[in-house]
This record gives C-alpha cells, structure tokens and sequence, in this order.
C-alpha cells in the first residue's frame, strides 16, 4: 500500500511517536531516535530526560563526555521532563564530591520540579542536595538515600511530606532519630518503608515507627542486627497486620513456633534472606517464618541462602501444600535444585509463571520438568559471579534453541548476560537473542538453526559473538 | 435465545458493521457515545476509520470481549519505572502482523476509538521495530525524512553521547 496516507511515519501526529517511545527503555535506543529527525528528536528527549540514570562509568567519564545534567542547564526546558532522578556514583576529586558536578546536580534540581523519585547512593554528594529535594517538589513520591545525615540535614528532610515510598541505607543515629516524625508527616500517603544497614534500629524503635502507618503495604528491613526475625514478625502482626510484601533478613537461631506466633494473611510477596550457615538451623527458621505465611496466599516468594546449599524438602513441601493455588514468581537464589525438585515445582505449582533458580541441570531434565508447567513463560538462572563451579557451564545458544523447541510455553529464558525470547508461528519456532541488556538482537529460525537476521551495524561494532 | 444486543458502526467510507454490543464497547469513545445518546437503531459514524481498519480493529475487540479492564501491576519487584512489560501475547502478536501502512492505520484508529490494550499493542509494535537500530535504519524503515542540518545533528549526537552504549 506504499503511497497511502500513513506510508511514512512522518505523517503521525506528534502525539502518537510520542507513544512509541512509552515502550522503549534502553537509553540506547532513545538516543538514536532522537537523531531520526526534529519531531522525534522532540519527543524521544521528553522519554530520554523523563529519567535520568546517573552511573559509577559516567563518573569515570567526566569531562570527557556531557552529563544529563550539563545538557538540562543548557536546555532549562527539558527540565520539565525530569520525573526520576537516580544518582548510583560521583566523580570525585581528591577523593571528595567534585565541586563543578555538585553545583550542577543541585542547580538541576532546582529546575526540575516534577520530580516523582529520587535515588542517591552516593552519601557524599546528598547533603549539599537534600535543601533542593525538601522543598519545590510537590510530586516527591519516592525517595531512596544512603542517609548519612547529620542533624540539621534530617530536619530539612521533614519538610517533605508527600512520600509513598521511603528507603533508607545506612541511616546515622539522627535520621533513625527522627525517623518516626518523617513517616508520621508522610503517614496518608506512605505505602512502602525500607531500611537497612542500621546497627541502633531495634524492635521497640521499630514499632513507634511503624504505629504511624497501620495501613504499610511493603516492608523491607535488612541487615539491622539488633532485631531477630521473630521480634520482626511480632512488631509487624501489631502494628501493620495488612501489609502484602515483606522482605525479611533471618541470622538468629531457631526458634519454636509458639500458638502466639504471628500469621500474615494479607501477605502476597515474601523474600527471605538467610545469613545462617548451620543446615538445621535453616531448615528450622524458614519453617518458622514461612508458618507466618501459610494462611496466606503467595504471589512470589523469594529465598536466598548464606551458603550454596541444596533447597530443603521441607520448605519445598510448605510451599506446595500452602501455595500451589496462588505462587506466580518462586525465586531460589545461592540454592541447589535437584531435578525431582524441579520436577515437583514444574508440576505442583500450578500457576508459576516465572522460575529463577541456579539453571545446573541438563537440558533433557530442564525440559522434561518445564513439559509438566502449565504456565511457566520465564526462566532465569541464578548464578552469580562465582559460577556454575563443579556443575554445568551455563546453556549455549543450540541447548537453549533444543530447550524451547521442547518446553513450547516458555517465552524468556535470562542467562547471566544473554536473554533469549522466543515465539512460535504454528510449527515455526523463531528465538531472538539480546546481550547485556542491549538490544543486539539475532534471530534464529527455530527449525534450522540458522541465524536469520544480525544486529544492525551499530551493534555489529561491539564485536558480540554467538556461541 | 434471546439475541445478544447490538449497535451498528459506520465507517468513514460508508461501509456499515452489525456487532454485538459488548465488543463494540471496548472502544471507549463508543461505550460513551452509547451512553450519551442512548441506544437507538441509528449506525455510529466513525469518521476517521476506513472500513479495512475498522474491520481488523472489531477483530481485535471480538477476540478480548471478555477481557477484563487492564490493572496495574501490583507486584513491587516490578517497581521499576523504566522497566515496561514489552511482551505481547501470541494472538496480539499474529493479530499485528500486517503491513507498516496498516499498522499505523490501527494504532490512530485505537487512539481515536479510545482501545487503549490495542493502541498499547501496536505501540509496542513500533518500540520493538525500533529496538537495536541506528538513526539511519530507523528512517529507512519507517521512510522518515532527516530534516537536520548536519551541525544540528553533531549537537544532538554530543548532548546525548551519556545515553549512548547503554
């Protein structure tokens, strides 16, 4: 129908390429729209600077490139796209925050005053910024600091009262100080509190914090040592009995589920990082905590063990006779599963839609249990940096092509660095391939093998190589 | 049996489409038009829409009658903004599948007709076409004109070196 109205996509209105960029959200690809021509420049920028992601490698490239923030003091009107802001590292000169970038980061803030979340790891940097967050942003719902803060930089903070959602690293004594008054001024709208990395938070404090958000939806509190999972569990049921997602540090010993034990029956998300070694004392504690849950009914649960260890029968066994209805995400990090055990979750859990765990299993017993899910689209394997040591090396391009071809239902299967996704045209299986993150995409006819289409030329230039 | 209730649509090239009213009311601007004037046996002009569109888009509808409203998604480990679900399902998928004129065609039709899963469906389309190409690829393949001097597209190439290879 070449020649028609819309032949081209220049006769689009604005409106409607601004659409387009919604659903892109690798920077990469927004840059190179943003060099098709003006109207897509324009409305490629609004998406490019809606967030503005600022990282250890841009630090380390400071002066040599612009950064987000030098391109928003030169175009003030881009400002007004700003709606997130995560600062992950600075540049630094003799091993401070450099003044320029500084000054240019505060500066930004002040112009962007649409601001919904802000993110600073970086605790050198914050206090020469938390005036410029605390005032001017009236849509601040989200805001993530390492907050190392002194006095009179925490009571600045309580000048925001906006919030949904707050998560705190490493907070000194003077922001646990006043914490209780900045969820108490954030309390009609705070729907998430995370804190971790405290060495003064404890049970009681934690429960003058929370008596200021009864309604809580989402608790994330750990690596604070002075409270054991089981005062956790109690301060919660008390104080925040409807709240659907916890994340939980548990290092204490076992300890015996009593008739008082708290129950959680509005749970739907549960993640459970275990720092205990001893191989009963884990069996014991996750029983414990996960009886707090059984009433429930899961949607995701996540565990995470000190030592790589094999994923205990029993909490394999609670999970399916409480929450084989409901468990749509099971997620089993630094955990062995033995193929019977794969076997039994392919099968029993009949919604699970996404399976993260350590892929060290062949590609016949990996296929022969995703056959028996119903519903299982996304696999992922687990394995961090460490390796797939005394197992198998993580799946080559033809094993995962061999394992899609089998498992017909699976649609995404995430290795450490390759994602691989997939989808049939009636007898037709065509797989693609994204590297990094990025978008190199290959595509490969499911049948044959062969490699039907390459990256473009700009991705050719990284030099990425199918195995 | 009673008959399942119906509305009649108009297309802009007078070409009229009999349908259950329930799949013609996934189009928000009819469910309005409908409760607005009330039903009566009188076609609805649909004035932008041609009837080779409007066809393939009561496809669509008749496929997701049943669908319920989409809901947010309420899982927090996708709590991150930039991380959009991109993935499309397999009949949407195939249901797309049509040349680049069309495809366009569609998505302003959603847009007037207000069929936000079917305008997000083609969208995303677009998105993953777009996805791992260059400037020069992408104007190619959606005959794009590049109406930069070449000192204007060196500026825009400098300011936004940050985003690049990322």
């Amino acid at each position: 129908m070449a020649g028609g109205r819309y032949s081209s996509a220049d006769a689009l209105p604005f409106d409607i390429i601004h659409l387009f960029f919604h659903w892109l959200t690798n920077y990469a690809d927004l840059a190179s729209s943003a060099l098709v021509s003006k109207t897509w420049h324009q409305a490629a920028t609004m998406r490019l600077y809606n967030s503005i992601l600022y990282t250890a490698e841009m630090a380390r490239q400071n002066g040599r490139i612009s950064s987000p923030f030098d391109v928003l003091l030169t175009h003030k009107d881009y400002a007004s796209h700003v709606k997130h802001m995560a600062i992950q590292s600075v540049p630094t000169t003799n091993s401070k925050p450099n003044d320029a970038f500084t000054i240019n980061v505060a500066r930004c803030l002040d112009l962007c005053k649409n601001l919904i979340s802000f993110s600073c790891m970086s605790h050198g940097i914050l206090p020469s910024l938390i005036s410029r967050i605390a005032a001017g942003k009236p849509r601040l719902a989200d805001l993530k600091l390492e907050a190392v803060l002194n006095r009179p930089e925490t009571q600045l903070l309580l000048g925001v009262k906006t919030l949904r959602r707050l998560s705190l690293d490493f907070p000194t004594r003077v922001v646990l100080h006043f914490l209780p008054d900045l969820v108490q001024n954030n309390a009609a709208n705070l729907e998430s509190l995370s804190i971790t990395n405290s060495f003064d938070l404890d049970h009681e404090y934690l429960g003058i914090i929370l008596a200021h958000v009864p309604e809580l939806k989402t608790l994330r509190i750990s690596d604070c040592i002075c409270i054991t999972h089981v005062q956790l569990l109690r301060v919660i049921a008390q104080c925040c009995p409807s709240l659907t997602s916890l994340t939980l540090m548990v290092y204490t010993p076992y300890q015996q589920v009593d008739p008082q034990w708290p129950l959680f029956l509005a749970l739907k998300h549960l993640s459970i990082n275990v720092r205990q070694c001893d191989k009963d004392a884990v069996r014991g504690t996750l029983g414990a905590v996960l009886t707090a849950a059984n009433q429930a009914a899961l949607e995701s649960f996540t565990l995470k063990l000190a030592e790589r260890t094999s994923l205990p029968s029993a909490v394999l066994e609670d999970l399916i006779k409480h929450q084989k209805g409901t468990l749509k995400k099971l997620n089993i990090m630094n955990t062995d599963i033995s193929a019977g055990q794969l076997d039994r979750i392919c099968a029993e859990l009949s919604e699970l839609q996404q399976l993260s765990f350590i892929m060290s299993l062949g590609v016949e017993a990996l296929a022969g249990a995703f056959v028996k899910s119903k519903k299982l689209t996304t696999v992922i394997d687990t394995i961090s940096a460490t390796g797939h040591s005394g197992s198998l090396a993580p799946l080559t391009s033809r094993e995962v092509q061999r394992l899609l071809k089998k498992a017909k239902n699976l649609r995404t299967i995430k290795l450490t660095s390759r994602t691989y996704t997939s989808s049939w045209n009636k007898t037709h299986l065509e797989m693609s391939l994204a590297r990094d993150g990025h978008p190199f995409i290959y595509r490969f006819d499911g049948q044959t093998g062969q490699l039907k289409e390459r990256p473009s030329t700009k991705s050719r230039k990284q030099n990425v190589v199918v195995s | 049996m009673s008959a399942a209730p119906q509305v009649t649509l108009e297309s802009s090239d007078g070409e009229k489409f009999k349908v259950d009213k329930e799949v013609a009311e996934r189009s928000v601007l009819i469910k309005n038009m409908i409760e607005d004037v009330g039903e009566s046996d009188n076609p609805i002009p649909l004035p932008n829409v041609n009837a080779s569109v409007l066809k393939k888009v009561l496809e669509y509808c008749e496929h997701h009658r049943g669908d319920p409203l989409p809901a947010a998604d309420a899982d927090p480990s996708n709590d991150d903004n930039r991380k959009r679900a991109t993935e499309i399902s397999d009949w949407d998928q195939k249901f797309i599948q049509v040349d680049q004129e069309m495809l366009f065609e569609i998505i302003l039709a959603a847009n007037y007709m207000d069929i936000k899963p079917l305008l997000d469906v083609g969208c995303k389309t677009v998105a993953n076409m777009i996805k791992g190409k260059t400037p020069e690829e992408i104007r190619k393949l959606f005959n794009i004109v590049n109406d930069f001097t070449p000192e204007e597209e060196a500026q825009i190439k400098k300011e936004n070196e940050w985003a690049e290879d990322r």
